[in-house]
This record gives C-alpha cells, structure tokens and sequence, in this order.
C-alpha cells in the first residue's frame, strides 16, 4: 500500500512538474512569438504597410475574422480608419468617429480595454461600423494603442473564429500585441511628420528662391538701363553710383550730353518695389532718353514724361530732378518734382539749391513744371541723391537725415565727384553700423573743374 | 500702424498712427476702398498720430485723393508732424492735398 501511495504521489508531482513545464515552455512560446511579432511590427514605418501589418498579425494571433486599427487624429481628437483586413475592407475605409464615440471612442478615451463576447446583448455596442460593413459582430476585443502619454488610437478584433467567443486570455494577448504596435505607429508618425515638415521646407525654399530670382531679375533690369557712373564733358566731372537694397527700391539717374556743350542730369526715386518699380523706371528711362532729344528745356522735357507716364487708375509715381548744364560756363537749368532737395557744395559751405517743388511725374498727366537757374561756379559741386541716404536707419531707429548729410560733405576735403559720393556712402552706411539697407541709395555728383 | 475709421454724418474720418509705409500701406488701401466702394466721399484723415510716411504711403494717400476726386467728394488733411509735413513739401504732395491744423477745419472744408 505504501509503495502504492508512493507511486501514486510521484505520479502526482511528476504531473504536477510536467503541467509546470508545459506552462513555462508555453510561456516561453509566447515570449518568443511576442518578440517576432515586434520584430516583424518594426519591420516597416510605410503606414499603409504597417497598418496591415498589424491588423494581419492580430487577425491571425487571435483567430478573429478581421481586426482593425483604428488611430486618433491627434487635431481634431476624432478616430479615424485608415484600412481594415477582411472582406468588406474597402467598406470602412473612411469611417470617421467623434471623439468617445462607439467602443473604440470609450476605450481610446478611457486608455481602459474592452471585452465583449456578446455583442448582441451588450449595451456599449454601437453598431455603426457594424452596419456600415455588414459583417455582423458576435464578439470582439479592443484595446488602447498607447505611447507614453499619447492615446494613438485602439487596435480591435471581431469575430473569434471556432466555437467559443473571446476572453480574457485573448484579451491579454491583444493587449500584448499592442505595446509593440504603438511603437511601431509612433515611429510611423514620427516619419511622417519628418517627410510632411522636408516637402514644408521644399515648398519654402522653392518659393523664397523663386523671389530670390524675380528680385535678382528686378535688379538686372534695372542696373542695364543706367548709363554708366563717369563721364566727363567740357567742364563738368560727373559721377553717379546707385546701391540697390536687397529688393529694388526703383532708384534710377541718368546723365547724356546734349548738342552745344549741354549735359542732361537726372536723378530719382521710384514709389515701389520689386518688379514694378524696375518695369516704371525702365520705361522711365526711355522716355528721358527720348523726350531729352526732342525738348529743348527741362521744363518740357519733364512735362512731356509726366505726360507719358500718367494714367487715370495708376498710383505709381516718381520723384525726380532733371537738369540741363551748361559744361562751359556751369550755368544750370532745373526742375524738381517733388524729389529731395539738391545740395551744392563750395568751399565756404553746403546750401541747398533753391527749386520750384512740384508734383512727382506719373500722378497728373496735365501737371506743369517751373524752371529754375543757379550757376554753379569753378570748384562748386552739385549732389543728387535720394532718401536712401538721408532716411538710412541705425538700429534705435534714427535717420542719417539732412544735417548730417551736410556735414558729411562739409568735412570732405577731396573735391573729385568720385570721392565725395565714397564719403556719403561711407557717412551713411558708418551711421547704420550694419543695420541694413532697406531703401535703394541713388547718388550723383557734379563738380565744375577749376 | 493703427486705423481707426470714425462716422460723423456724412464724413469718414480716418485716424492713421504709427508708420505708413510699404508694409502697411496695404492695410489702409483696403480699408479706404471698402469706404469709398460703398459709397462714401467725404473723407478727413487725421494723422495726428501718424510718425512717419514713406513714398509708398504717399501712394495710398494719392489713390485716395484719385478716388474722391472721381467720385466728385472732398478730402482734407489735418494734424501732420514736422516730419510728415516736410515729406508733404518735398514731395510737392502739399499742393494736391488740402492741408489743415485743427479738425475743425478740415471738418468745414468737406461738410
């Protein structure tokens, strides 16, 4: 009998051992499965194809009849699906739910899962998906797909496959399955959002090139219409500089000699940027180059551009002065359309050259201008220029402005019109100290040699 | 740049602070045309407040004197600084524009 007890007993323990073995060694499976299938979850971060990936894995883990991974729009807070496994795949496609909405609304809400194994009769069922697909629900599973502290979405199950419904075991497995699948979609996102912010930077770049080109065309066209920056005729000694800022400010000048010693000065200030002020005061420049020939006094001339220029609806406008010089004696001849104040520089000082303001050219076409006379005697210069220089800012937001720009050409001891435009710029750009150009710097000098 | 847009009977008064230039001149263009699309063509601006005006503000200023002319209304000026009225003189904008010191005035000029 005892060694009947005997037997019996070790019997028992060897069961008893052997069921622990099977337990361990299933446990060990699972590990072993649970690993493959994050491997496999990792496999990808295209979203279409992880998305299969997932639902296809779960499908087949818990012998359902199909599974979907249903994933929060992290805007609007809605779940959304991106594709389902099974039959009617196509067919719930694009299903959008509230927020809380269904099942899946709760569990995505609640970040707590959800057996049902009687759909039929269970209350939390909301049969819309259900509906929409057709295929009639008899159980499922759901649960939270979680990221740290961000609800992804919830991964579900329907339809065990064989006899018995879904339970708590399958409920854990799911659960299981989730962990690596919520990494697997965050590196999705992640890769995601890296491509939408590239193609954003793409996008950008593309666009800012684009202007970047249209600014450096503006600038083409409007330095090939300048003259030059030197000339020398009978006793005058000219030069002109223009410093576009980095988008055209619509500064222009010209300078061209006429019959009898004349010489035809102008200088002025486009009101626009970019293009439009290059395409106006190109078309400027043509008309001063046309009309000049045909008009013996800067009056006329002036009067037939404004002419030329002017148009009912237009508000583009120019701010110039145009003068004729006579080279032999320096007698000149002078008109302003509302542009800034001439200067002429002597030896006993800086003045202002007196003008007759009128109206900018392109604002009335009637508009008429009136003439003035100076002469400029042996060693005076005449400078032009426009509000580039005298409104050039510094970083409180001060002006150059007038007064030191007649200081600027009070110290400056050098009388050739090459060096005493250097010095303005210099003033001016020493003024900024490295705040930028915003306005084009326009600058003629006129100096009757001695 | 701040606009603030006033009705007194008949008459707009616009009250333009701060900087108009290149960068808001939009702002005020749109807003004046909204005005005179819907009818209006008595306009006072006040710029009182109005610190500085670049060439492209002058355009806007000039748009709105285009437009009230057409529209046979009247358009006065009044409050400018030193600055602003020395770009009114150089431009030679000073002549186009009906330029006064106190609201009053220009109130008078275009009732």
């Amino acid at each position: 009998m005892i060694g009947g007890i005997a037997i019996g007993g070790l019997a028992a323990l060897l069961l008893g051992s052997l069921a622990r073995l099977r337990i361990v060694s299933r446990q060990e499976r699972r590990t072993t499965r649970l690993f493959e299938i994050g491997l496999r979850l990792n496999s990808t971060i295209k979203r279409k194809e992880l998305l299969e990936i997932i639902m296809e894995t779960a499908s087949r883990e818990l012998q359902a009849e199909g599974s979907s991974v249903i994933l929060v729009d992290q805007k609007t807070g809605e779940l959304y699906f991106e594709v389902a496994t099974g039959d009617k795949t196509d067919e719930v496609k694009e299903v959008r739910l509230k927020p809380g909405e269904g099942i899946a609304g709760w569990v995505a809400g609640s970040g707590q899962s959800v057996l049902i194994a009687d759909a039929a009769n269970d209350p939390r069922w909301s049969n819309r998906v259900a509906v929409r697909t057709k295929i009639p629900t008899r159980n499922m599973l759901c649960v939270p797909v979680v990221s740290g502290d961000k609800t992804l979405g919830v991964l579900q199950v329907i339809n065990r496959k064989g006899s018995r419904p879904f339970d708590k075991r399958d409920l854990r497995l799911l659960e299981l399955i989730s962990s690596p699948a919520a990494i697997a979609l965050e590196n999705m996102l992640l890769y995601e959002a890296l491509v939408k912010s590239m193609e954003e930077l793409r996008v950008t770049t593309a666009a800012k090139e684009r202007m970047e080109s249209e600014m450096k065309i503006a600038r083409d066209i409007q330095m090939s219409f300048l003259p030059g920056q030197f000339c020398r005729s009978g006793r005058a000694e000219l030069h002109a500089r223009l410093i576009p800022a980095r988008e055209v400010g619509g500064d222009f000048f010209h300078f061209m000699e006429l019959e009898e010693g004349k010489l035809l000065l102008c200088l002025g200030d486009v009101s626009d940027k970019g293009m439009p002020a290059a395409l106006f005061m190109s078309g400027l420049m043509i008309w001063i180059r046309a009309k000049a020939k045909a008009a013996p006094s800067p009056a006329d001339i002036l009067m037939e551009i404004n002419r030329e220029v002017s148009t009912e609806d237009s508000t583009m406008f120019a701010t110039i002065f145009l003068a004729i010089l006579d080279t032999r004696t320096g007698e000149l001849s002078y008109c302003d359309g509302g542009h800034c104040t001439p200067l002429v520089v002597s030896e006993g000082g800086v003045r202002e050259l007196d003008t007759a303001k009128g109206l900018p050219i392109g604002i009335f076409g009637d508009e008429e201008y009136e003439a003035r006379q100076a002469t400029l005697a042996p060693g005076e210069s005449l400078v032009l220029y426009t509000d580039g220089i005298t409104e050039a800012e510094n970083s409180r937001g001060e002006w150059f402005s007038m007064n030191r720009l007649r200081e600027a050409l009070a110290a400056s001891s050098d009388r050739a019109p090459e060096a005493v435009a250097q010095a303005m710029l210099e003033a001016a750009s020493g003024f900024a100290g490295g705040h930028p150009q915003s306005d084009d710097i326009a600058i003629m000098v006129v100096n009757i040699v001695e | 740049m701040d606009v603030t847009i006033e009705k007194q009977g008949e008459v707009r008064i616009i009250r333009i602070g701060g900087r108009l230039d290149g960068t808001t001149m939009q702002q005020l263009e749109a807003q004046f045309l909204e005005l005179a699309g819907s009818g209006c063509s008595r306009f006072v601006f006040d710029l009182t407040e109005l610190d500085y005006i670049s060439s492209a503000g002058l355009r806007v200023m000039l748009l709105a004197v285009k437009k009230t002319k057409a529209a046979g209304g009247r358009l006065a000026l009044y409050g400018l600084n030193d600055n602003v009225s020395e770009i009114f003189r150089i431009s030679g904008f000073s002549t186009i524009f009906s330029l006064f010191g106190t609201s009053a005035e220009a109130l008078a000029f275009v009732s």
